[in-house]
């Protein structure tokens, strides 16, 4: 125990090197930083849009138009002449109202309102310039209907005429129904389910090519025959590895996982989530419990676990440095395709042999386990977590046999069914 | 007494035989050197002795213990100095040291005691305070053989001991082998240099094409050879 630990310490010397440590924090504050920006964006971007009515008609008709847009979370200004386009001009968007717009209406007529989107760049947050107006278009539109509707047949009802069936949504969930919007349920229970698999990703990458290179690094440095001849079992070499690479990971996912919540903070705006959601999430039992978080914290571990000890393997092969980014290429693909799989598709819709080539990878296990917590499914996140442990000790002992055999040092995987 | 012995020692590499058939010995405090041409098969012989490699067939003994069936326990009495060896160069000279000692006894007074050996063997002074990274060749060189005779052991396989060393560098590599051996270790090296080979051994084995072609001492073989030096030695039974 006492010579795992010596070579644990030097392990860790290796890999909390300032070289190491110097990007993690550069990258957390970039995090912090960005997350700080987004906020002070969302927060200009939450403030009312300045607006520009041309209004040529200036009847009560017109007039009611400008004062629904004011109603709107819309800045508005009037002018009466027709805006210079060629010259810049600090609204986002112009409405110009036509001569003769509130007759036309008067008369039953469909009219026509002129809106100009000025689109001055082509990031999300000028993109959605274009959706400025339509909310309050539709609005106008729902406005005007009803006043028609009351003109024509004052005994009628213009919001039922309008919208004749309305919906009162309900939610199921673990065999129990909550009377709230899926949209609320979902927005709420998202961020966390999408936050794990983000965290994680970055976890198994990064812990996957420190453990990789600290085995190239043994080779281009010439310590590699030393290390094999020194009074330690091959397990232990192995095992110092893992652990060190898992401690620098761990510390490293702990550190990313704040500079990420402040970046997603700065996202959701730091909106608190409404006492009525919170309500319904529970009544639907989508929380976890305390052995759903130690189930997560397991399954989490073991694909920590699984991903060093295929990045072992992969990185005894490696002979210098700059071999370990082809490496790892065969763990970033076994990361990336049920990451995504999970994130963007329904696994159980996609064709079979699909399937199966997912359920061989131990990170979909990893990857679907808080939905599978939040869905009650504990059989499938205790299955999918004994299957990580099997792959995990199946390839420790690939990497075990590696290393006792001459694999190492010639490159050649042949007589790893030989143990010295 | 025998520390050292190596039967009917085989390695393959598909269809490429690197040693065939090897014999021989190494006593307490004696010097054996390999010697050979670049690719005869001395480093790998030197490698499977280290644990490190594994023979194809034969039979290592160090100290009466199986290579093979018993490495571990081999570990403990043996030090391997490999031909192009480095350090971790993160770290600085006295905490290599440390790691080292430490692998080697957990006892921390023998690990204080192994550590005060090898700094006096280095005789690098206040730079064992520095990163490895920042050594020259030779102060790497040195601290590495320091760390493999630090233990005092059983045996010492030293591949190419003075590899691209200038010659004050060697010479001093080459007395700390002497007095390793004096305090009775016994020292299986390799090298090119014939004539550090015929200053360190007492014995020599001439390896050629995988094969152990020639043992004997320095006098013994040039006088078998009717040979000036070692060299002209080696070249006739290298071109027998």
């Amino acid at each position: 125990m006492k010579r795992f630990l010596v070579l644990l310490g030097k392990e860790l010397r290796e890999l909390a090197t300032p070289q190491t440590i110097l990007p993690i924090v550069l990258v957390i504050l970039a995090f912090i930083g960005l997350g700080k920006v987004l906020s002070q964006q969302s927060k200009v971007a939450s403030k009312p849009s300045p607006v520009l009515v041309v209004d040529h008609d200036n009847t009560p008709a017109s007039n009611g138009v400008v004062k629904l847009l004011k109603k709107g979370n819309l800045d508005v200004t009037q002018q009466t002449a027709d805006p210079d386009f060629s010259q810049s001009i600090s609204e986002k968007a112009v409405v110009v109202i036509p001569a003769g717009f509130g007759r036309d209406l008067a008369a039953g007529k469909q009219t026509t309102l002129d809106t100009y989107t000025v689109q001055s760049g082509f990031s999300l947050a000028k993109i959605a310039n274009a959706t400025l107006l339509t909310g309050v278009t539709a609005q106008l539109n729902a406005a005007l209907a009803a006043q028609r509707i009351a003109q024509i047949s004052p005994r009628l009802d213009p919001s039922k005429v309008l919208a004749p069936v309305k919906t009162d949504e309900h939610i199921v969930a673990n065999g129990k129904v909550a009377n709230i919007s899926p949209d609320k349920i979902a927005a709420y229970l998202g961020s966390q389910i999408t936050f794990v698999p983000v965290i994680l990703f970055v976890v198994i990458v990064f812990a996957g090519q420190m453990v990789a290179t600290a085995m190239a690094n043994e080779k281009e440095n010439k310590t590699l025959e030393t290390l094999l001849s020194l009074p330690i079992s091959r397990t232990t070499i192995v095992g110092a590895k893992m652990l060190a690479a898992a401690i620098v990971a761990g510390l490293t996912a702990v550190a990313y996982i704040y500079g990420l919540h402040n970046l997603q903070s700065a996202f959701t705006g730091g909106v608190a989530v409404d006492d009525a959601t919170r309500a319904a999430a529970n009544q639907l039992g989508l929380n976890l419990s305390t052995s759903s978080y130690v189930m997560l914290g397991v399954a989490l571990f073991l694909g920590i676990l699984a991903a060093l000890a295929i990045a072992l393997v992969l990185g005894a092969f490696a002979d210098n440095i700059k071999s370990i980014q082809a490496l790892i290429m065969p763990l970033l693909l076994l990361l990336l395709v049920p990451y995504l799989a999970t994130m963007a598709t329904d696994i159980s819709t996609l064709p079979n042999w699909f399937r199966g080539v997912l359920y061989v990878i131990p990170f979909t296990y990893t990857f679907q386990t808080m939905p599978n917590l939040y869905l009650h499914n504990y059989s499938t996140v205790l299955l999918g977590s004994l299957y990580e442990l099997a792959f995990f000790i199946v390839f420790m002992i690939l990497a075990g046999r590696l290393f006792a055999s001459d694999s190492l040092l010639t490159l050649r995987p042949g007589n790893l069914l030989k143990r010295r | 007494m025998e520390i050292l012995t190596v039967t009917k020692l085989h390695k393959r590499y598909g269809q490429t035989e690197a040693v065939h058939d090897i014999n021989f010995s190494v006593s307490q405090g004696e010097i054996f050197s390999l010697v050979g041409p670049n690719g005869a098969g001395k480093s790998t012989t030197l490698r499977m002795i280290a644990t490190i490699l594994r023979p194809t067939a034969g039979e290592i003994k160090i100290a009466g213990l199986d290579v093979q069936q018993e490495s571990g326990k081999v570990r403990e009495l043996i030090t391997y100095l490999p031909e192009e060896s480095g350090a971790y160069k993160a770290l600085t000279g006295r905490t290599y040291l440390n790691f080292m000692a430490g692998l080697y006894s957990p006892d921390a007074k023998k690990r204080d005691e192994y550590v005060r050996r090898a700094e006096e063997i280095t005789d690098l002074g206040d730079k064992l305070d520095a990163k490895i990274g920042t050594y020259s060749k030779g102060m790497t060189r040195k601290l590495l053989l320091a760390r493999a005779m630090m233990t005092e052991p059983k045996l010492a396989i030293l591949d190419e001991p003075t590899s691209g060393l200038d010659v004050l560098n060697s010479l001093e590599i080459r007395k700390l082998v002497r007095r390793l051996a004096e305090h009775g270790t016994a020292v299986l090296l390799s090298s090119h240099n014939m004539l550090e080979i015929e200053y360190l051994s007492d014995r020599i084995g001439l390896i050629v094409h995988g094969q152990l072609k020639e043992v004997g001492t320095a006098e013994a073989l040039k006088s078998k050879h009717k040979a000036r030096n070692l060299e002209e030695v080696f070249l006739k039974v290298a071109q027998a």
